[in-house]
């Protein structure tokens, strides 16, 4: 008994599971309309936009020297409004407009990495500052000279853009199957299996001895940046996909939302600490919280309370459990 | 002239190595007392107990004649002990004034504090040394280091202090700087403070010492006054009858080098730096921590790039900009600072020891793996004896012996031809020491052209082939292991020039 205490206060992971359980359990059976398949394959399809810009922070935290994204949300909206902009208004082919739009975002994670890594500015004046440039970019591009200077949202889509946003395969969301399952695989595989974990977590507890190792820090730190921009890029065009419309305003303030829950999924803030399983079921809590608030009639403006509340409560939870145990 | 502080019988251990046994000292007010000896010999430990930052675990402090117990450097300072150190403690952001009165303000009536007075008053104390005090209004950390110094030294007066400790004041001063220094020290000793002068330059010593004591292993090896020592005595002193047994060696040294540093110089750091490395022999490296050693091999590896002169490695000239570019032409270097430089400590073993040889273990698209990992790993826990749970444990949670050796099996996975090792023991207990040396000794047998920086003479001289001895940036010293003596390296580690073998 006293072994497993122990395991669930030192593992997150399994700490989490556990929240995550309880809260299944009692959104269950409090929640009339909770537990419908319906329901359950539904609401996963909520999770994958923030999950995306969650698993983003999750990496550019991980990679340590004070490593953080603020400009995620912002690089989600000019992906959003390049794609719209590309299909609605220029009358482009969707699959080559997605093409570019997620290049887009890769070239602006690039160049917080540059920013970041190359002329060693800190991540969080890099990226406060890219937060301001993007979303400007994104309202300059909104803007349609045919309807005088203000930015504009783009709304006329032909139908086959919303499958990946509204399409089910098996009743399970496309964007869930098709998309946000095997990018959390892949970065499994990259973080747990391949080299790149390897340098990532040795860059992340200590640059140092990294640099020492002969660890291209610099390089590590490019990738992880260029790779939030392709997460907040995808995100960017699911979210333009399943609402139907791209609009300048659609990502604000996903970016604290992101880290928080990547906190909440124990990475360490520091840099080095946290896996992909703990930031998804992270993921998983704040989803599951938000729909069960919402069938159970809470009206949204709870929403990012209650996410707030979570995070220090678990994180109090979890240190009360640690200092009970020294005794 | 009567006795100010004297210390009797005092002794201190860290675990089970005695740093002090049963050490007499006195100082006597308005002299300058050196203290001198090798690293390890006690100096610095002494030094802590006077000035409150240890408690010794034997022995008696009289200042004044009375008996004390100094149980915090402020109280040290209050009674009139003050300590300047190597490099100042100070508060970068606060002004000169703000820095000598912080904590001990003068306050007006209402409690608000005087500035006037402060700045009147550091005025005084800097204008009765005969300093210049143009700058007490800038912040301290826009100051050199020698006119921090100063500002130290002031502040010790305003605590009207009867016993100044100079830690190696001069280790990082210009020679203008040293010189003001000195002057500022004569007049503190016709004022009638006592001095004690921490400092590895003899020869300053007898410029401005009137007396010197010499420590070695923990104990007082010889009080004099200065006029009936000389230098050779003291250098005898601090080498004592070191008998070092050389260690055995089985392999022959090649005659072709590994690697030729010619001519290498870098401002500030070191310069016109020669030396070669040849296969299966260790080359040692003494010097004092500031004298460029650890520099020239970063150089070598690529953290540091020179200004001038050449790195030739197998017969080619070599740039390597990156330890990367290093590791890749077989050079490993493990670095002096093992939990910053060398190790991941919250991660694993296994993570610390693959970390440097990654590339030789990965499947298709770059997998690590794992099994290969394991039992690289495994192999290099049994050969090198590290005693660790499995591979999983993090590294932190070891004993320093054996994180030392995770540092040395990272770097020996790497399979090098040139191993460089910085301060391969430090902090690492006897056994642990003892096996890292035979190991040493073996990879050396088989052929790799080994780098061994040290600062414990005993190590350089039971370990080296040849020893090379640096002092302020310069090759002072090349010696043959069958020639050099604990006294010849002293010296030349001291600054005398003394190359008796050029190759």
């Amino acid at each position: 008994m006293k072994s497993v205490f122990n395991q669930i206060v030192e593992n997150r992971m399994l700490f989490l599971l556990i929240l995550f359980l309880i809260l299944f359990v009692i959104f269950s059976v409090g929640v009339r309309g909770f537990f419908t398949f319906y329901n359950l394959t539904n609401m996963t399809q909520y999770g994958v936009e923030l999950g995306l810009l969650a698993l983003a922070e999750m990496l550019v935290i991980l990679s340590g020297g004070g490593g953080i994204d603020l400009s995620v949300g912002s690089m989600l909206t000019l992906v959003a409004m390049v794609i719209g902009v590309l299909i609605g208004r220029a009358g482009l082919n969707p699959s080559l407009s997605i093409i570019i739009g997620i290049l887009a975002g890769l070239g602006m994670g690039c160049v917080n990495g540059i920013l970041v890594s190359y002329l060693r500015i800190l991540p969080l004046i890099v990226t406060l500052a890219s937060l301001y440039i993007y979303k400007s970019l994104a309202l300059i591009v909104a803007v349609d000279p045919r309807f005088g200077p203000n930015p504009m949202p783009v709304s006329n889509f032909p139908e086959n853009f919303y499958f990946v946003g509204q399409f089910r395969v098996g009743g399970i969301p496309f964007q869930v199957l098709f998309i946000f399952l095997p990018v959390i695989l892949i970065l499994y595989f990259l973080l747990e299996k391949h080299a790149f974990g390897r340098y990532l977590y040795g860059v992340g507890s200590n640059e140092k001895a990294a640099l020492f190792s002969g660890i291209s820090v610099t390089r590590v730190r490019l990738v992880v940046y260029t790779l939030a921009g392709l997460l907040s890029a995808l995100s960017g065009w699911i979210i333009t996909s399943r609402i139907a419309s791209a609009r300048p305003d659609i990502g604000l303030g996903y970016e604290m939302q992101a880290i928080t829950i990547a906190v909440l999924g124990g990475v360490n803030i520091k840099g080095g600490e946290g896996t992909i399983g703990g930031v998804v079921l992270g993921v998983a809590i704040i989803t599951l919280l938000y729909n069960g608030m919402q069938l159970a009639g809470i009206h949204q403006i709870w929403q990012l309370g209650s996410l707030g509340l979570v995070l220090v409560g678990s994180v109090f939870l979890n240190q009360l459990l640690l200092a009970r145990r020294k005794f | 002239m009567e006795t100010v502080l004297e210390v009797r019988g005092v002794s201190k251990s860290f675990g089970g190595v005695q740093a002090l046994k049963g050490v007499n000292f006195a100082l006597r007010s308005g002299e300058v007392h050196a203290l001198v000896g090798e690293n390890g010999a006690g100096k610095s430990t002494l030094i802590k107990i006077i000035s409150g930052a240890l408690l010794p675990d034997r022995g008696e402090i009289f200042y004044l004649d009375q008996p004390v117990t100094i149980d915090s450097p402020r109280k040290a300072q209050e009674m009139g002990i003050s300590t300047v150190y190597q490099e100042p403690l100070v508060y970068n952001e606060l002004s000169a004034v703000e820095n000598i009165f912080l904590g001990r303000e003068i306050r007006k009536p209402w409690g608000s504090i005087d500035w006037k007075a402060q700045e009147e008053k550091t005025k005084a104390l800097f204008a009765s040394l005969g300093l210049p005090y143009h700058f007490l209004r800038e912040p301290m950390g826009e100051l050199s280091v020698g006119l921090q110094q100063l500002v130290l030294i002031a502040k010790a007066l305003a605590y009207e202090s009867k016993v100044i400790i100079f830690d190696e004041p001069t280790a990082i001063l210009t020679e203008h700087e040293t010189e003001r220094l000195f002057d500022i020290i004569t007049k503190l000793r016709m004022r009638g403070v006592g001095i004690i002068y921490i400092s590895h330059r003899l020869e300053e010593i007898f410029r401005i010492a009137d007396r010197v004591t010499v420590m070695r292993d923990g104990e007082v090896r010889g009080v004099f006054s200065i006029g009936e020592v000389n230098r050779d005595r003291i250098v005898e002193l601090m080498a004592g009858r070191l008998l070092v047994e050389a260690i055995e060696r089985k392999g022959k040294k090649s005659d072709a080098p590994l690697l030729v540093v010619e001519n290498l110089s870098k401002r500030g750091r070191f310069s016109d730096v020669s030396f070669q490395v040849f296969p299966g022999e260790i080359l040692g490296f003494f010097g004092l921590v500031g004298s460029g050693r650890t520099d020239i091999v970063q150089t070598i590896f690529g953290l540091m790039r020179q200004d001038s002169g050449n790195i030739i490695y197998q017969g080619k000239t070599v740039h390597f900009s990156s330890p990367e570019e290093a590791m890749q032409s077989d050079i490993a270097y493990l670095p002096e600072d093992r939990k910053v430089q060398g190790l991941f400590p919250i991660l694993g073993v296994g993570y610390n020891i693959s970390i440097t040889f990654l590339k030789e273990i990965l499947g298709s698209f770059g997998v690590v793996r794992e099994k290969k990992e394991r039992n690289r790993g495994e192999e290099y826990v049994r050969r090198l004896n590290i005693k660790t749970p499995n591979l999983k444990t993090k590294v932190y949670s070891l004993s320093g012996g054996n994180q030392q050796k995770v540092v040395i099996a990272k770097w020996l996975g790497t399979t090098p031809r040139v191993l460089i090792l910085d301060e391969p023991t430090r902090g690492v207990d006897v056994a642990s020491k003892s096996e890292i040396h035979n190991l040493i000794a073996h990879l050396a047998d088989e052929g790799l052209g080994i780098v061994m920086i040290s600062s414990e003479l005993p190590e350089i001289l039971k370990m080296s082939d040849r020893i090379v001895v640096m002092h302020e940036g310069k090759i002072t010293g090349v010696f043959d292991r069958a020639e050099a003596t604990a006294e010849d390296v002293i010296r030349a580690a001291t600054g005398e020039r003394l190359i008796s073998v050029e190759r």
